[in-house]
């Protein structure tokens, strides 16, 4: 393992119809660790990650993954969507949707082989779930939905995991598995990089937290950020200033960049 | 000319000119609540899925009674909005796909009726085709009078639940805990879109009645920011846009009025999009111009200023600010009009209004940095990028809380100096 | 005579199906409703432009005026911020208003009018035959074009079906790993424009919309997987329009308007008899 970082996100800046949303977040997250983003809801966690999987192209700034620009290294990168953001009455059971993970878009003809099979039912093994793999999807909890989700990723073989809210809306049980599934993910080498709003159990989860609220509040060793300051400043609030000039560039239509340093 | 414009003289043409304007009015308030609460395509679901009503009333009455075939079409009106409805409760399909599903097969039906008016040999069955299409020319004044009946329950309705109805619009989850009872609300919403959509059937004909529901409400959304601005704005686009196509049906009784409407719409739309403030596509191109305006301005008399904190120098060779990017001398010109320079020989003076704005900036940019440097906790060779752009945005108010954040400082992550008016 | 016009009826009815199926499954349903009313003026231009009612000519003119028609949706919502539906709104009944104007004023030179517009002519549609080579079976020219038409739809599908079926699941995650979904989203309209385009002279503006909506949606009521729904929508497909045709026949009325009512009918027999059976179900488990 290389001590590229992981994620390195430089300077970046991400607006919804020209309101920025995150501020020249700028950090890297180190490999083979299990990376926390937090902060409270509407920080701009999600639209963080969805920069770093190119869902939004931001205004500023870029991210390097593996020190290379996403899309060479798509292959070695999942991303496990917020459990909203699909619909569940689609018409597919959990084997179909576990199946996703093994699509490779560059191939035209995808023919899904014995192997793909394979690595499917070892993922559904490692989340629990292989007993109900031709069960609709809209007829599981929402714990075990999100282990399908985990697992779909798995069938992915990728060496970094990025998961947007993976403990909402889940259960107990669902929820301990899940943990020491990605402990494990992790201890194999993997880098996995997670999206939670609890500050509680975040403390015991990870190895490393990017502390947020719009700004990036810090980001850093677990230890290192958790100090009620922090804590303090990331769930204090939004700061005014940032607020009001973002209304100023919508109101204006105003660049974030000079023309031409939008990469900076 | 007098033969074409002959029909200004007939009393009838100034009726039905007034009333299809009055009946289109009407239905565009409705639509504009319909636009604002994104239900649009409602609208068109329920106008194509009215036929079924309208050619049931006409073989029920056995004539092109007006009273009967607006009954028939609000009743059927209601079956389809409740329809819809169903669909979406019982079953995990969204708005969308019900809507397309009663609207299709309830067309169908009366396709299927049509067929049998036509061959039923009634009188006027021919003109049961004036409802797909619109015929403003064949609308009788006695039509009318029924028509406006109709248009006029729908205004006085509209005023009864004028104030719970914008609070539903703006606010749904606010007026449910209010303890508003939305989904009458709703209720009483669907059927006022299917009347405006019986009034309309036969000034717009159904199949584009949708038009008359969405468009004047989408061009009123331009040019206001405020409700009751947007309602008179559409009901005024929706009454002229009805007048042009009426003329038009007139002079030429074989084109179908509706599709005339339509256009006339469109030209307002086009128009909105070019020319309306805030949203306009003219509007926007000028602002984005004024900012890079700005930028290149402001700029040019920073770079002035720090020439002035290295050498202490007011003036400049011209020669020398030839070298620098932001160069122009049509920028020269207007710096010189803002009175922040003056050009005396070759060379370029900086005028005390020049020093202040240039150390305005300057005092901008390293405040901006110092701000990200201590509240973003950005690194300090990262800061420049981001103040380069803001400080030409960081209004007075906006750099008097930085001071006041900040606990007014000497100087930015740089050491740089942040330079105060004495 | 009417075997042609029946079989030709179900092949159209079996490609709209199965292309309107990825726009149901998308929510996007009403987006046929907006391409099938655009693509009238291309239909008329081609019509007048080349003085001929072959297939090539007014597939050119009807995808050139259904891209028109996605290009303005896209550029009210994104450019002009006017609201999603509204400007599907906006930007098809516009093209169909120019379309009705064109058909009017030039009646007499093209070959549709008004009503062929609202519910086609399937009547018509077995008239015009061509003999096939080497034998001497005349065959109507109609026929030939919807059955080449159902063959390009079934190898699309089957080409694009995990891009396809990726997309509409979970857009996010096919963005994730590459799947375009703007692309796809573009593709699966294409689709659905050309089945319209070539269905429009049999069944009208406004039928097709049943015939890629309702089967697909019925299919939907009693699948758990992608590709036995395809099938089912198939199957619904053509039990559907063989009732509306067989009554039309017997009523004398609007083959394509009975089509989609009975299709209409179909789907809510199959809603309620599946609210029935889940009824039942409950009712066997509580006492428990
Ligand atoms: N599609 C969108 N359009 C406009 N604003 C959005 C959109 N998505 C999110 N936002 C806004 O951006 C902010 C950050 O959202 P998000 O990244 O989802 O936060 P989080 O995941 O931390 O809860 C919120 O204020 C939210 O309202
Ligand atoms: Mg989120």
């Amino acid at each position: 393992m290389s001590n590229t970082p992981a994620i390195d996100i430089h300077n970046l800046t991400a607006s919804y119809e020209r309101k920025p949303v995150l501020w020249e977040i700028d950090c890297q997250f180190p490999q083979g660790k299990l990376v926390g983003i937090v902060g409270p809801n509407g920080s701009g966690k999600t639209t963080l990650l969805k920069n770093i999987m190119g869902l939004m192209k931001p205004d500023s700034g870029y991210v390097r993954i593996f020190g290379d620009k996403l899309n060479s290294v798509r292959h070695r990168v999942s991303y496990v969507p917020q459990r909203e953001t699909v619909d569940w009455d689609f018409p597919a059971d959990v084997m179909d949707v576990v199946l996703m993970g093994r699509y490779n878009p560059k191939k035209l003809f995808n023919r899904i082989t014995q192997e793909d099979r394979d690595i499917a039912v070892e993922a559904l093994k490692r989340v629990n779930m292989l007993e109900f793999s031709r069960r609709h999807i809209s007829q599981l909890s929402g714990g075990q939905q999100q282990r399908v989700f985990i697992a779909r990723s798995l069938a992915q073989q990728a060496d970094l995991y990025l998961m947007d809210e993976p403990f909402v809306g889940v259960d107990a049980a669902s929820e301990d598995a899940i943990l020491s599934l990605l402990t494990e993910m992790k201890n194999s080498g993997k880098t996995v990089v997670i999206v939670h709003h609890d500050l509680q159990t975040a403390f015991e989860y990870f190895d490393h937290i990017a502390l947020l609220n719009t700004r990036l509040v810090a980001c850093g060793p677990t230890e290192e950020v958790f100090t009620s300051d922090l804590l303090q400043e990331a769930y204090g609030g939004r700061l005014t200033v940032l607020s009001r000039i973002g209304e100023l560039i919508a109101k204006k239509d105003f660049p974030i960049r000079e023309k031409g340093q939008e990469n900076n | 000319m007098g033969s074409i414009w002959s029909y200004f003289n007939e009393p009838n043409f100034w009726w039905v000119l007034m009333g299809t304007a009055f009946l289109s009015a009407v239905a565009s308030l409705v639509g504009t609540f319909t636009y604002l609460q994104r239900k649009s395509l409602m609208g068109d679901a329920i106008a194509h899925g009215i036929l079924p009503g309208i050619a049931g009333g006409f073989l029920l009455a056995g004539e092109k009674n007006t009273l009967i075939i607006m009954i028939g079409a609000i009743l059927w009106g209601i079956l389809t909005v409740a329809s819809i409805q169903w669909i979406t409760k019982r079953t995990k399909l969204q708005p969308s796909s019900a809507m397309a599903i009663v609207l299709s097969s309830y067309f169908g039906l009366g396709m299927m009726l049509l067929t049998v008016v036509q061959s039923s040999g009634l009188p006027d069955a021919s003109g049961v085709n004036a409802f797909l299409f619109g015929q403003a020319a064949s609308i009788l004044p006695e039509d009318l009078r029924v028509y406006s009946i109709f248009a006029v329950v729908v205004i006085v309705s509209l005023a009864a639940i004028y104030r719970p109805l914008t609070l539903l619009t703006f606010d749904r989850a606010s007026a449910e805990s209010r303890g508003f009872r939305v989904d009458q609300l709703d209720g009483v919403l669907s059927v006022l879109v299917v009347t405006a959509t019986a009034i309309g059937i036969q000034s717009i004909g159904l199949i584009l009645m949708a038009a008359l529901l969405i468009t004047p409400a989408a061009i009123a959304r331009m040019w206001n920011t405020r409700l009751i601005g947007m309602l008179i704005t559409s009901g005024i686009v929706a009454a002229i846009a009805a007048a042009g196509g009426t003329i038009i049906s007139f002079s030429a009784p074989s084109m179908p009025t509706g599709p005339w409407i339509v256009v006339v719409l469109f030209a307002f739309t086009v128009v909105s999009v070019a020319l309306s403030p805030h949203r306009g596509l003219i509007h926007r191109l000028r602002r984005r111009q004024n900012n890079q305006r700005i930028i290149r301005k402001e700029n040019l008399i920073k770079r002035l200023y720090h020439h002035w904190e290295s050498n202490q120098s007011t003036t400049v060779d011209d020669e020398l600010l030839r070298e620098s990017p932001e160069y122009s001398s049509d920028l020269l010109r207007r710096c010189a009009r803002e009175g922040w320079l003056k050009k005396q020989g070759g060379q370029w003076e900086i005028l005390p209004a020049g020093m202040r704005e240039g150390r305005r900036i300057t005092r901008a940019h390293r405040l901006w940095e110092l701000y990200l440097s201590k509240k973003l906790r950005l690194k300090d060779d990262h800061v420049h990028p981001s103040a380069e752009i803001m400080e030409h945005l960081i209004s007075e108010d906006i750099e008097e809380e930085l001071l006041r954040t900040l606990g007014y400082p000497e100087s930015d992550p740089h050491q740089r100096n942040i330079p105060y008016e004495s | 005579m009417n075997t042609w016009v029946l079989i030709n009826a179900l092949l159209i009815s079996l490609s709209c199906s199965l292309a309107g199926a990825f726009l149901v499954l998308r929510h996007r349903a009403m987006l046929t409703d907006a391409i099938s009313h655009a693509v009238l003026p291309g239909l008329v231009l081609a019509f007048l432009i080349s003085g001929t009612r072959n297939t090539p000519t007014m597939l050119a003119g009807a995808f050139v005026f259904g891209f028109i028609c996605i290009f303005l949706v896209e550029f009210f919502r994104n450019r002009v911020r006017i609201t999603d539906d509204a400007s599907i709104g906006i930007a098809f009944t516009t093209l169909f208003a120019v379309g009705i104007i064109l058909v009017t004023r030039y009646a007499d030179q093209v070959d549709l009018d008004q009503e062929c517009v609202l519910h086609g002519e399937i009547t018509f549609s077995a008239l015009k035959r061509m003999v096939l080579p080497g034998t001497n079976w005349a065959i109507p020219v109609t026929f030939i074009s919807s059955f080449v038409m159902l063959i390009v739809v079934v190898a699309l599908i089957g080409l694009g079906y995990h891009s396809l079926k990726l997309t509409s699941f979970n857009p996010e995650y096919a963005t994730s790993i590459g799947v375009s979904v703007v692309i796809w989203h573009y593709l699966a309209g294409g689709l659905a424009s050309m089945v319209t385009i070539v269905s429009f002279e049999a069944v009208g503006a406004i039928l097709v919309i049943a015939l890629m909506v309702i089967p697909a949606a019925t299919a939907w009521q009693v699948s758990t997987r992608l590709r036995p729904m395809l099938f089912k929508t198939a199957a619904f497909a053509l039990s559907g329009s063989f009732i509306g045709y067989w009554i039309a026949i017997r009523l004398n009325v609007s083959i394509a308007g009975s089509i989609a009512f009975f299709l209409g009918i179909q789907f809510a027999i199959v809603v309620l008899i599946v609210k029935a059976l889940q009824l039942n179900h409950f009712k066997m488990k509580s006492p428990n």
